[in-house]
């Protein structure tokens, strides 16, 4: 079957002051499961400029994990097949580049941040030495240098009684400790860009803001930009500058964030907005709930993909409609935004 | 396959007879679904086609027209393969084929009751070790941990050194080696099944202690019990076989595998055939329950029940 | 702490649970976690409660405690009048027919060898109710009532989705007729767009069947919307109460105040968002005096370090446990900023790769 074709580049979705430093376009992943094959992702495309952050959000199954684990090359399903027009890097390619190519950027171009830092980090090495790890790999420190570095940033980034704390281990830490920790050893080399999958999503709202807070300033700090993936649209909204909304496996709208959060201009973004009580409204009532459920993703229907839940459903929409345009630099792929347009081109 | 959470259908126009039949499905119905996965691999169907060989054998030899395996004719000993002796004749002028299906037989027996024995005993106290804790858990798994200490086979003839011989100790013997291994894997599925949230769940609707031990942990530990009782098949097999080499198994006149092959080994440059059929018989039926093994194993892991 | 209106059905004083550790020997013995350190509340037919708090709290023990799944070392929880804490056997056992508890993981709650059907059948069998034929017609009527489709009777846990995973849960806990649902963070395991879902659901039985719902939970923003009052815990003990709204418009307690501005609020203007110093202490060792003081950004050197504050009823319905919780109010005690300084950063420049 035919791919719908690629959404045209957006410049008008991008923001303008920034450069792009990367770049991704028509990317797919599947893979083959005992159920038939998985579309985990298909044919995304985005830009995160240099220092921007980016956010992705997205319920179980959208493919954001995926999304981010393709563009750092840490799929390793068996059997599982990245495809993509156009993943650059700082204007480099990034597909063309070997295993080992690929891996000497990672931490200094490019650095990835878990959700569970307890899996992500040695339990049997203590955090100044994994710190320490990352920058010996990257620069010709001696062990005394890369540890006191290690002890410094630690400092920098709020864990209190740094030295001492720089010789335990990742069990004796608590949970957003540890995810400072991660975070430390990611930015470690500097990076340009920071990879995050959920990384606030086991930790205390407390916790959180304390996390976001960093991850800001560290951008502030070092230009570095950030994809930020969450389920928590609300959160994205306070501190990214853009925000991508993914559904079973697509990029369905992108936007600057306050503005994708005032006004939503893909249905299903509505939706999900409307289910979220806000803190400050009226009380009690029942809230707006999308009926039914994720398609599954062995079997997605050939056009839109919540067309089946969608209450603007259309007979047009058994075709998957391009981006739209919303409003300047924020564009959804619906066929509803073309109200009032000719729809006979295409 | 979509589901819609929100569907409601109305109580009144469903069926009497519907889901629920199938829903709360009896012990068998619920595994029938395994057993088919069981046999879908090439290992799988020659496993379940050797162990069905060996089974018929051992109970319908009786039906094939063979001379009687006690039958002794000493104008005919030690001769070999012949058209009225398959396999010849042992130092009694005994048919040994007919001496090998018997003794499949009688294998098969001991194998299954020991089996039973140790699967009923272990079970049971390893999930009464796993579930009461505390020093009710020690003593029991003390007491375990010093059998499991001794290699298998010097428990058992030590067992059968205390409680004398023949089909009936050896089953004895069989079961003390296999109580503990069966006590052990369940007690220690029985472990990480109890902290689980749906256990939490049952004492909070007003499980009582038997209800959690035998409706939900015992049912949750089936895939680790089949694998011990495939591999404890295979293994009580050849300790017959060993306890009968060295006499102190099943007993003469009683034809065993193992007494034949110990036999058999006086006549080895004489009557070489003779230890051919037994040994043969031993080896296939073990490794026809390895192979079963496998499989059992293989299809617990992949669902993990 | 009286209940807002009627009787209280369910009411708890002084509830205290203790851990102890066994590895760690002291000079002065065991070393003691306490988990849940004198509890007081009330709830009332229809309402519901919620308990708020981060994790370690205590507010899943608490939850735990009252429904006899953790050992109590002191206090009274009273149901409809009976000492729960004090039932045994056969009488406890009765009483587990009046308080049920949704737990926080739908898939980890069921067994995942009984169909859906089995699992909503238990209740009824434990507590021998009813005929086989009797019994399958409730679990049809549960079924229906928390809107699953009846087809999925016959199904494996693992052959749902989350959301439908736990309204099994909820149609089980249904089956014996509580008069109380204790719900642990019933909702953090699902997906946004299902948490709206069995909300609603939980919204709608609470109305046709009147129960009371004790919410666990640490999202505050599904709380205030939910709940009509709310109880803040930290580190074992409530630190505020009162009516959910009003809590949450205008919290007393420091930390009340700390965790609201952590919810995100993309409406708000720029964030003066408190940002707590340090580290949650551990519940084995907590700080003297007032817990909350180490972090507080309004801990004052007079009180906080040394006493330990009682909750005192600062309007109808509102109690704060705090020692400055006035003068915090009237601005005389202003909360100290703290901001991150990353320019320690720039230090060292950047060595391209190879």
């Amino acid at each position: 079957m035919t791919a719908p074709p690629l959404p045209p580049p957006l410049p008008s979705a991008s923001t303008s002051a920034r450069e792009t430093l990367l770049d991704v376009a028509g990317l797919s992943v599947s893979f083959p499961t005992p159920d038939g094959s998985v579309r985990a992702v298909v044919d995304a495309s985005f830009e995160v400029g240099r220092g921007e952050i980016l956010g992705i959000v997205g319920e179980s199954g959208s493919g954001k994990t995926t999304l981010l684990m393709a563009v750092a090359r840490l799929l390793d399903a068996p059997g599982v097949r990245v495809e993509a027009e156009r993943v650059c890097l700082g204007g480099r390619e990034l597909q063309a580049l070997s295993d080992r190519e690929f891996h000497r950027l990672r931490g200094a171009e490019l650095s990835v941040v878990f959700q569970d830092a307890t899996s992500a980090l040695n339990p049997t090495a203590t955090i100044g030495r994994q710190i320490g790890e990352t920058l010996r790999a990257h620069r010709s420190v001696s062990r005394k240098a890369a540890t006191a570095e290690a002890v410094r940033l630690l400092e920098l980034l709020g864990v209190p009684d740094a030295a001492r704390r720089s010789d335990s281990y990742a069990h004796e830490l608590s949970g957003g400790l540890r995810q400072r920790v991660m975070i430390a050893s990611a930015i470690a080399a500097r990076p340009s860009l920071l990879l995050a999958d959920e990384p606030t999503t086991a930790l205390d709202v407390t916790v959180q803001a304390g996390v976001v807070d960093l991850v800001v300033g560290l951008r502030d700090a070092l230009n570095m930009a950030v994809v930020w993936i969450s389920h928590d649209l609300p959160l994205l909204a306070t501190f990214a500058d853009r925000v991508a909304v993914m559904y079973a496996g697509r990029i369905i709208e992108v936007g600057p964030s306050q503005r994708v959060f005032d006004t939503p201009g893909h249905p299903y973004t509505v939706g999900l907005l409307e289910s979220i009580p806000q803190v400050k409204s009226a009380a009690g009532g029942r809230l707006t709930a999308m009926p039914g459920s994720l398609p599954s993703p062995t079997d997605y229907p050939t056009g839109c993909p919540f067309a089946d839940r969608c209450a603007f459903r259309m007979d047009v929409c058994a075709e998957m409609p391009t981006f739209r345009s919303v409003a300047p630099g924020h564009v959804a792929a619906c066929w509803l935004l073309d109200e009032g347009r000719d729809s006979g081109d295409r | 396959m979509k589901m819609t959470s929100d569907s409601l259908t109305r109580p009144e126009s469903a069926p009497l007879v519907d889901d629920f039949g199938a829903a709360s499905g009896s012990v068998l119905s619920k595994m029938v679904a395994p057993m088919r996965r069981l046999v879908s691999s090439r290992k799988g169907k020659a496993a379940a086609a050797g162990l069905a060989v060996y089974v018929v054998i051992g109970l319908g030899w009786r039906l094939l027209p063979l001379p009687a395996p006690d039958y002794i004719d000493q104008t005919v000993r030690l001769r070999g393969p012949s058209a009225g002796h398959l396999l010849g004749t042992d130092e009694f002028g005994r048919d040994i084929l007919s001496r090998i299906f018997d003794g499949i037989g009688i294998t098969l027996g001991v194998s299954a009751i020991s089996i039973s024995v140790a699967l009923v005993i272990g079970v049971s106290t390893g999930i009464f070790a796993a579930y009461s804790g505390g020093w009710v858990d020690a003593v029991l798994m003390r007491a375990y941990d010093a059998l499991l200490a001794m290699p298998d086979m010097i428990l058992a003839i030590a067992v059968a050194a205390i409680i004398g011989t023949g089909a009936r100790d050896a089953i004895v013997a069989l079961a003390v080696v296999g109580t503990p291994q069966f006590a052990r894997i369940v007690r220690s599925s029985c472990l990480s099944e109890l902290p689980k949230t749906y256990i939490e769940a049952s004492v909070s609707l007003g499980g009582s202690r038997a209800r959690i031990m035998f409706r939900h942990l015992l049912p949750n530990s089936v895939g680790p019990i089949a694998v011990q009782t495939a591999i404890f098949g295979a293994f009580s097999v050849l300790m017959l076989a060993g306890l009968s080499f060295l006499g102190l198994g099943v007993q003469p006149p009683a034809p065993s595998l193992g007494g034949m092959l110990s036999t058999a080994r006086q006549y080895l440059a004489t009557a070489p055939w003779y230890a051919v059929g037994p040994g043969l018989a031993i080896a296939l039926l073990v490794l026809t329950l390895n192979a079963l093994a496998d499989c059992v194993r293989d299809i617990t892991d992949r669902r993990g029940r | 702490m009286t209940a807002s209106s009627g009787q209280a059905l369910l009411s708890v004083r002084d509830l205290r649970v203790h851990f102890t550790h066994a590895a760690l020997l002291n000079v002065r013995g065991r070393a003691k976690t306490r988990a849940v350190d004198g509890l007081d509340l009330d709830l009332s037919r229809g309402e519901t409660l919620a308990l708020v708090g981060e994790s370690g709290c205590g507010k899943s023990t608490t939850g735990r405690a009252i429904l006899r799944l953790v050992p109590a070392a002191g206090g009274q929880v009273t149901l409809d009048g009976v000492d729960v804490l004090a039932l045994r056997g056969a009488r406890l056992r009765e009483a587990r027919r009046d308080m049920q508890m949704v737990f926080q993981d739908p898939l980890g709650s069921l067994d995942r060898r009984m169909t859906v059907a089995e699992s909503i059948e238990e209740p009824l069998v434990i507590h021998k109710l009813g005929t086989p034929r009797e019994r399958r017609r409730r679990v049809r009527e549960l079924i229906g009532r928390v809107q699953l489709d009846s087809k999925l009777a016959g199904r494996l846990p693992h052959e749902l989705s989350g959301g439908q995973r736990q309204r099994v849960a909820i149609a089980r806990a249904l089956a014996l007729e509580p008069k109380l649902l204790i719900l642990d963070e019933p909702l953090s395991a699902l997906d946004v767009s299902v948490q709206a879902q069995i909300v609603n659901l939980l919204l709608d039985l609470q109305s046709e069947l009147g129960l009371a719902y004790l919410l666990i939970s640490h999202d505050l923003r599904m709380v205030q919307h939910v709940a009509q009052r709310i109880c803040v815990m930290y580190l074992g003990k409530i630190v505020e109460s009162g009516p959910a709204q009003r809590v949450c418009d205008s919290p007393r307690h420091p930390y009340t105040e700390a965790l609201l501005s952590a919810v995100p609020n993309p409406t708000g203007g720029a964030s003066d968002r408190i940002v707590l110093q340090g580290e949650l202490p551990s519940p084995a060792h907590p700080p003297s005096g007032c817990t909350f003081h180490t972090r507080c950004p309004y801990t004052q050197p007079v009180s906080c370090r040394t006493e330990v504050p009682s909750l005192e009823q600062a309007e109808t319905g509102r109690w704060v446990s705090c020692h400055w919780h006035r003068e915090i109010r009237s601005g005389t005690i202003k909360a100290a900023k703290r901001k991150i300084d990353l320019k320690g950063l720039e230090g060292i420049s950047h060595e391209g790769v190879a």
